[in-house]
């Protein structure tokens, strides 16, 4: 079953990002990554007997079958996006009856090394999601060091990673100047940096939530050779961004820059209104549950985020925290250029 | 998160003395051709462990965990981690990062 949905956001994104070219092969691992994630995701359900379980009950009497709730109706919510389970004859979706319509699909073939390469590791996270479901446990939750190796993984795959450069992209920091300063907040392990500091020359302050991520992103950084005094980090939570900047003693910050970060906090409405306290522009680039954007929910979420948000929850985010400006793009990727 | 001032690591096989910039949690540090020294920063910034780590194919101090090697990030060359670990080639500053950050991932570990 073809699943173009990645692949189009990737073209889309190009277009936002100023024409940034995608390369073929990556298009085209974008399209098998959705089918192997597909398989992957609905071969675990089957196996652990998910379907059988919900088979003509309702979501409400299903969701009491399993201790991770906010897991379950998101997978539902996948499922029925996907095709493979329809809720039907009942006054609203919690009332109705749960129908599988869609068997298992049949095994994809990756053609590509970037889909290859990317179906171990979301097989790896995946095998996480019956504990999950059923006892609540991520038990390949980042908090752990060595599952940090899972989430620098996903977003070091091919696809991943150029969806993200497309995004820091769109956003612009190019226009910040050389003796500026950005303040960067990403997906726990610094997978934005290499990409911000390859954008700006300003100097980036990156705040990470724990001393292990902040090595990691140092470390990677050194690989890579584009650890300097360019850049600099700071431990501490996002949603006490104001006073980590402060007591930092940065001066004046530019732009904070706020990629695939907001799903990792538990209060993603603070994290933007402390971001406005440090800088009067905030950019945005986060992806919402999608068609395209699920797996990267299924495995954040298996790694210890929460779940992707839908464009209206940022939108209310966005507005409490005294944020406007021009939005990009809201679905499958909430893309805002804010000032406070 | 480079830990504040540079300490003094006595190589645990030769006994040679470095300052090298340690950073808190794994760090790798070369030391000869055949041996380098694995030390470990605690989160206050103190050196809490120094091993010696051989580096030769016999007797390799560290060891990369093969069931790992998916999760390897794609700037850092497995073979050559090889062979700096089983001494055949000598560790540049990319190499060193390479080896710490894999240490710190759980993907390569000391031989114990």
């Amino acid at each position: 079953m073809a699943r173009p949905a990645l692949a189009k956001l990737l073209s889309k994104l190009s277009g936002t990002a100023g024409g940034a070219r995608v390369p073929s092969h990556v298009q085209k691992a974008a399209s098998e990554v959705l089918e192997i994630c597909e398989y992957r995701l609905v071969l675990t359900l089957d196996s652990m007997g998910f379907f059988r379980d919900v088979e003509g009950i309702s979501p409400a009497e299903a969701s009491l079958k399993f201790a991770d709730r906010s897991l379950f109706f998101s997978i539902m919510d996948i499922l029925s996006q996907l095709g493979y389970v329809s809720v039907r004859r009942g006054f609203g979706f919690m009332d109705g009856r749960i129908r599988q319509v869609h068997d298992l699909p049949p095994s994809p073939m990756a053609t590509t090394p970037e889909a290859i390469e990317f179906d171990s590791v979301f097989t790896e996270i995946v095998s996480s999601l019956p504990d999950a479901l059923r006892e609540g446990k991520r038990s390949l939750h980042v908090a752990s060091a060595e599952n940090k190796a899972l989430l620098a993984k996903l977003y070091d795959s091919e696809v991943f990673k150029t969806l993200l450069t497309l995004e820091v992209k769109s956003l612009g920091i190019s226009d910040v100047p050389p003796h500026g300063v950005i303040v960067s907040l990403g997906p726990g392990v610094g997978a934005e940096l290499p990409i911000v500091l390859l954008e700006s020359d300003a100097r980036v302050i990156s705040v990470l939530s724990s001393e292990d991520d902040a090595r990691i992103a140092e470390l990677t950084l050194s690989g890579l050779g584009l650890m300097s005094d360019q850049v600099k980090f700071v431990v501490g939570q996002p949603e006490r961004l104001h006073r980590i900047i402060e007591e930092a003693k940065t001066g004046p910050v530019d732009a904070v820059v706020v990629v695939h970060a907001l799903h990792w906090s538990n209060a993603p409405e603070a994290c933007l209104r402390n971001a406005s306290k440090v800088s009067r522009r905030v950019l945005v680039s986060q992806p919402v549950l999608s068609e395209a954007t699920w797996p990267l929910s299924i495995a954040s979420y298996l790694l210890g985020s929460n779940i992707l948000p839908k464009p209206d929850q940022i939108d209310f985010w966005v507005n409490s925290a005294g944020l406007s400006g021009r939005t990009l793009m809201s679905n499958p990727i909430y893309l805002a250029q804010l000032v406070r | 998160m480079s830990a504040p001032g540079a300490r003094e690591i006595t190589c645990p096989i030769c006994g040679q003395r470095h300052r090298p910039p340690l950073s808190r949690g794994w760090n790798f540090v070369p030391c000869s051709q055949d041996h380098g020294i694995v030390v470990f920063v605690d989160s206050g910034g103190n050196v809490r462990e120094v091993h010696g780590a051989s580096l030769s194919k016999a007797s390799s101090g560290l060891v990369l965990e093969e069931g790992k090697l998916h999760l390897v990030p794609k700037w850092i060359n497995v073979d050559r981690i090889r062979a700096v670990i089983e001494g055949k080639a000598s560790p540049t500053e990319a190499d060193r990062a390479g080896i710490s950050l894999l240490l710190n991932l759980g993907i390569l570990k000391r031989r114990t």
